[in-house]
């Protein structure tokens, strides 16, 4: 290989690679931390959440809500825990293991999701995201990122904290 | 000063801070409530003789002679032979606060407040030999020129380190911790050594993998080609390495898990440091009712209540200027003069009340008095006057609209200006104050019968006295204040009767609900012959509320519930315990309420069908099977592991477990063999609970001693009661 086909290579892979880092750039996407309950994969914006990790302990609720699971304390602070998808009606019957928690942040409040697995952080480009007709009994999700054969449901927090049965005002309580 | 006395200075200056304090308290006891004067009398002398004995210890004898006149001064009143007068309070009073602020002279090493305890002292000694006292005989203060001019003319106290602007005492600046406190604080502390030696040998491990690995690269720098014995030992030892990363990196996420959990509790710890009893407000608004009442001439009986409860300092400071204004402002607004109460009937002595309750998130302040309350139409007259309104929109107004004139700047009905209050500027201070502290100020008033000013602020930090109790293995915190006492009844004593469920106590019949029924986590008796009966104040008769177990009385953090909790009756707050948990604080008045609700409870021959172990690593399903359980009427112990399940079992008796295939430390097989291989636990019925609900798992775990097999993912709560039911009917 003499010095003149070194160069063309050099420079060709140079163009390659900017071309492919244009593409890079050209493709956004939104960060979102993935996790499974209920044999739902769900997905929430990364920054909102402020704990992701082992749910330590919980002081289950009295009285029975369908979807509220009790409280559990992080750094001092009260946080409910709620069955996402009891919330959502996306219950299939049976059990799942919860071990772990994931706690949200929206408009000033705090929420914990319980989770049976907490996969990690996804880098979900725009296109994966399609808008699907809501999933479950509210408008909380109504997006949902498709990767490879996965769908994953991208939950509006804004929406589910805001929903009613969360407003305190008793409705919905079970 | 001597070096001694310099260590000692600190101590000695908080001893007799509290000791003021206390006999000041003491003594405004007695003038309020002359019933009381021969416990607090004795308290008084306690008080003063330990100051006595503390100053004269430490060679501080302005402060011991101090201490020694005012015993003697009250002698008579001790031995019940004189009265407590005025002139005596006052004294006494005086004597206190000259006290405090001598402390600031001595931390400081100088001569402040000496010649006031020189005065007040010889005061007070011309008071014992009978001569006629010159001090504070009318309750006003000589400007400061006169008194240096005239140091023994009158009795006169400057505002000093330990009183506020207002000449009132401020809240200390030193706290005392106790040694339970402090223990806490060092328990986290040897965790944290702890945790810094795990991630001091975590360093140490990856340090050695990092070793190893610079070994094997110079080692293969001599190799240009491998064989395949040598890739499939560098093969072997690089997966070695692996293992050893991926464990240090699990140890790594636990530990800092951990760091987390200890920092928060220590925080939590920190914070409750900032906790103190609102009785720390009561002397400072039993001297500003005194003062406001001489200096109008009223006669005014000050009740305070709820000052047990615990606030943070700094909202109790925040509090402390609005409600001064409001209970001055009640003295010479509110409560009518002598003459005037007596001619419409009232007695004499006015009633101003302050009472501080926890309610919910919130701390609530009401201050009340029996004077004339707020008359709307002179209100409105002062605001067209004033020309905030027209007289059509003044009209136009509601009652709780026109009070809340009375919180614009400026604004006052007062008809005259005095050195209390009418200067239009109390309310607008003590608005101004709520609103900093996020809370509200609510006005109610009646004409003729009196107005209540009430405070509502919520509670950033409030520990409060609570009574821990169990039932059905739930916990749950109880307000002390609303318990009246707990006693044990014999589950034969209850009866029915109206409807109800009733038991005869001390002549009274007293409505008895059972905690579990009244919260839905339970049904059924359990065998027990007595059990812990809770009585809660209620108007009229007590109610009763039964519960397995009373676990304790203790100081507890309380928390806002989340919003979302809210609507939920029965829970008002939630408690943080001490190992960083949180426990929910019941509301009485919703318990009593729903208790003369309740259906009777089962009272003859209670079933208790068993009790049922459920291990599971998984918070949600062991709280999820022990419901549906007890929902069954089982009485449920948990455990997170084959391990816990294994003590628990060994601890108490077990009827059945529930158990997980998959859990740490010991799995759901290895707990059945365990139990199979012991005598005493080889006959107790296991349900295995598995993720998996294949052919072979199945088979594995009935192989193994599983008495029946349940997939997770086809979990019914039916079937497994039926499953429970079937398997006890079999060993019964």
């Amino acid at each position: 290989m003499n010095s003149r086909d070194i160069s063309e290579i050099l420079r060709d892979r140079a163009r390659r690679l900017a071309e492919a880092e244009g593409e890079l750039e050209l493709q956004a996407t939104e960060p979102f931390v993935a996790f499974t309950v209920s044999g739902q994969t769900f997905g929430v914006p990364l920054k909102s959440v402020v704990y992701a990790g082992r749910l330590r302990h919980l002081t289950p609720l009295p009285g029975g809500s369908p979807y509220l699971l009790g409280i559990t304390v992080l750094s001092g602070h009260l946080v409910s825990v709620l069955d996402v998808a009891a919330f959502l009606d996306l219950r299939h019957q049976g059990l799942g293991d919860v071990n772990c928690c994931l706690v949200v942040q929206s408009g000033g409040r705090q929420l914990g999701l319980a989770a049976e697995q907490l996969i990690g952080i996804e880098e979900i480009p725009s296109q994966r995201i399609a808008t699907i007709s809501a999933a479950g009994s509210t408008e909380a999700v109504t997006r949902a990122a498709f990767l490879d054969r996965l769908r994953m449901l991208l939950i509006d927090l804004e929406r589910m904290i805001g929903d009613v049965r969360l407003s305190g005002s008793g409705v919905g309580h079970g | 000063m001597d070096d001694i006395l310099r260590q000692v200075i600190g101590v000695y200056v908080e001893e007799v801070r509290e000791q003021a304090q206390r006999i000041t308290q003491a003594l405004l006891v007695m003038e309020n409530d002359p019933s009381r004067v021969p416990t607090e009398i004795e308290e008084l002398y306690r008080q003063a003789h330990s100051l006595k004995g503390s100053s004269g210890s430490l060679g501080i004898v302005e402060l011991e002679q101090l201490a020694h006149w005012l015993e003697s001064a009250l002698t008579g009143v001790r031995r019940g032979k004189e009265r407590l007068t005025p002139a005596l309070v006052d004294a006494g009073l005086q004597a206190m606060e000259a006290a405090q602020i001598r402390t600031a002279g001595l931390i400081a090493d100088n001569d402040i407040g000496a010649d006031d305890v020189q005065r007040v002292t010889e005061s007070l000694r011309i008071l014992v030999e009978g001569m006629q006292p010159r001090v504070a005989d009318e309750g006003r203060r000589a400007p400061e020129s006169e008194r240096s001019q005239s140091p023994d003319s009158e009795s006169s106290i400057r505002p000093s380190a330990t009183s506020g602007p207002d000449g009132l005492p401020e809240i200390a600046d030193v706290i005392r911790v106790s040694i339970d406190r402090l223990a806490a604080f060092e328990r986290r502390s040897d965790e944290l050594r702890s945790l810094r030696g795990r991630l001091d040998r975590h360093a140490g491990e990856i340090g050695h993998v990092a070793r190893q690995l610079d070994k094997l690269l110079r080692d293969l720098r001599g190799h240009s080609a491998l064989d395949s014995s040598q890739i499939g030992a560098l093969r072997e030892e690089l997966q070695q390495f692996q293992r050893t990363l991926r464990g240090t990196r699990r140890d790594l996420i636990e530990d800092v898990d951990s760091l987390q959990v200890t920092t928060a509790e220590f925080e939590e710890n920190l914070r409750a440091l900032r906790l103190v009893p609102a009785s720390l407000l009561a002397q400072p608004i039993q001297l500003a009712v005194r003062e406001a009442a001489r200096v109008t001439a009223r006669e005014v009986q000050l009740t305070i209540t709820g000052d047990q409860v615990h606030l943070d300092r700094l909202l109790l400071e925040e509090l402390k200027n609005p409600l001064l204004h409001l209970v001055r402002n009640a003295v010479d607004h509110g409560i009518e003069s002598m003459e005037v109460r007596e001619a419409i009937g009232k007695p004499a002595r006015g009633r101003i009340e302050v009472a501080i309750e926890q309610r919910g998130g919130q701390i609530e302040v009401k201050v009340s008095d029996d004077g004339r309350g707020i008359d709307p139409t002179v209100v409105r007259a002062k605001a067209v006057e004033r020309g905030l309104l027209s007289e059509s929109e003044a009209e136009s107004l509601s009652e709780q609209e026109v009070y809340k004139l009375l919180l614009l700047p400026g604004f006052s009905t007062a008809q005259t200006v005095t050195n209390i209050s009418g200067r239009g500027v109390g309310l607008d201070v003590v608005r101004n104050s709520v609103v900093r502290l996020h809370g509200q100020l609510d006005i109610e008033s009646a004409i003729g019968e009196g107005t209540h000013f009430i405070i509502s602020v919520p509670m950033t930090v409030v520990a409060s006295r609570m009574l821990l109790l169990r039932d059905r293995d739930w916990p749950f915190a109880l307000p002390q204040a609303s318990v009246l006492r707990v006693v044990l009844v014999r589950r034969d004593r209850l009866i029915s009767v109206g409807g109800h469920t009733v038991i005869e106590l001390e002549g009274q019949t007293v409505v008895v609900a059972r905690l579990s029924q009244l919260l839905k986590i339970g049904e059924h008796y359990d065998e027990a012959a007595s059990l812990p009966l809770i009585l809660l104040r209620a108007p009229g008769t007590p109610v009763g509320v039964l519960c397995e177990r009373i676990l304790g009385e203790h100081d507890l953090i309380l928390r806002a519930l989340p919003l979302e909790l809210q609507s939920h009756r029965q829970l008002s707050a939630a408690a943080l315990l001490p190992n960083g948990t949180a426990v929910f604080v019941l509301s009485a008045s919703a318990l009593i309420e729903m208790a003369m609700t309740a259906r009777p409870l089962e009272i003859g021959n209670p079933l208790r069908p068993g009790t049922i172990l459920v291990a599971d690593d998984s918070i949600t399903t062991r709280s999820l099977l022990r419901s549906v359980l007890e929902v069954g009427g089982y009485q449920v112990r948990t455990a997170a592991d084959g391990d816990e399940a294994l003590r628990l079992l060994r601890s108490e008796p077990v009827n059945l477990v529930v158990s997980d295939v998959r859990m740490p430390r010991l799995d759901g097989l290895g707990l059945i063999a365990r139990l199979r291989a012991d005598p005493r636990t080889s006959g107790i019925p296991v349900v295995l609970f598995s993720s998996s609900d294949s052919e072979e798992d199945r088979r594995r775990g009935l192989a193994s001693g599983a008495n029946a097999f349940l997939s997770k993912s086809a979990f019914d709560r039916g079937h497994l009661v039926d499953v429970v039911k079937n398997l006890l009917r079999g060993v019964a």
